[in-house]
């Protein structure tokens, strides 16, 4: 996980300050890596839901697993449904709901649930969002 | 976040062409801390540009219409916002499972649609509408800056 700002400034103000010490190539370079996490420590994965919500039945649940464990569960999900019927099926397809129930260092899940009947298809699109600090809950 | 906007990737270029000139320019080196320390925090501040909020809010007896007023912990460089949100758990499930333990689909949840209002620098609101039988759900919010950066 990459740091946070405020340590990111601290190592950029520390180590680009010529008193008491030079700036070698080596705090420079810390200085660049620093920054670069934290870059890409802004949106820790992104992907979709392997299965499909694919039945009649009035309640599923999609997993969606990432490609590797994170540090921690320090983010939060965003994302949407994703129609896979094709041709009218989006009359079908726009009948979901969703809500994500459990999440893990390894991924997570959604329960799903249509309110009206008939065929679905749909996977679940998301990226996953650093919130460093922060566990954000998902009971109460 | 910032509270300014933030350099574009343009002036940022110019800036490093500035700050870390050619050996043809006087005086040569001249790469000074301070526009090192500059260059960098502007860098970092597009990073924090893109992503304004997060925070997560519970609505305890969901049924019928809610506004829910977000406000975010720091005024923020614009109001050319997308709000995501995303619903999270619901009262009915944690009924039938115990906290930690769902596996299965339980009970049905609710279902809300969301539209966004009012955004300002300061925040926003959520408008919510239920179909579903009462509940107590919890929500995450996320607010992405619409800014080209």
């Amino acid at each position: 996980m990459a740091n946070s700002r405020t340590t990111v400034n601290n190592i950029v103000t520390s180590n680009l300050n010529p008193v008491p010490n030079p700036i070698t190539a080596q705090r420079h370079r810390l200085v660049e890596n620093a920054v670069l996490d934290y870059t890409a420590g802004q949106i820790l994965a992104g992907g979709e839901s392997a299965n499909t919500v694919d039945s009649e039945g009035a309640d599923s649940t999609l997993v969606c697993n990432f490609d590797y464990a994170l540090a921690n569960t320090e983010y939060m999900v965003v994302g949407h449904l994703v129609s896979f019927l094709g041709g009218n099926g989006w009359n079908a397809d726009n009948d979901v709901v969703w809500t994500l129930v459990t999440k893990t260092v390894n991924g997570f899940r959604i329960f799903t649930r249509e309110w009206n009947g008939g065929y679905q298809q749909v996977k679940f699109s998301y990226i996953v969002i650093s919130t460093p600090g922060i566990n954000l809950p998902i009971t109460w | 976040m910032p509270a300014t906007t933030p350099k574009t990737k343009a002036e940022l270029v110019a800036l490093v062409d500035t700050y870390i000139p050619d050996a043809g320019v006087t005086p040569y080196p001249n790469v000074r801390a301070a526009e090192l320390v500059d260059l960098n925090t502007k860098i970092l501040d597009r990073v924090d540009g893109r992503i304004l909020g997060t925070g997560t809010f519970v609505i305890a007896n969901f049924a019928g219409y809610r506004q829910q007023n977000i406000n975010f912990t720091s005024e923020v460089y614009t109001n050319q916002y997308i709000v995501m949100v995303t619903p999270v758990g619901s009262s009915i499930y944690n009924q039938a499972f115990a906290p930690g333990t769902q596996t299965t689909p339980g009970a049905a949840p609710y279902r809300a649609t969301f539209t966004i209002a009012n955004r300002t620098k300061f925040g926003f609101t959520i408008l919510m509408q239920a179909n579903s039988n009462a509940t107590t759900c919890r929500f995450w919010w996320a607010a992405f800056s619409k800014t080209p950066l």
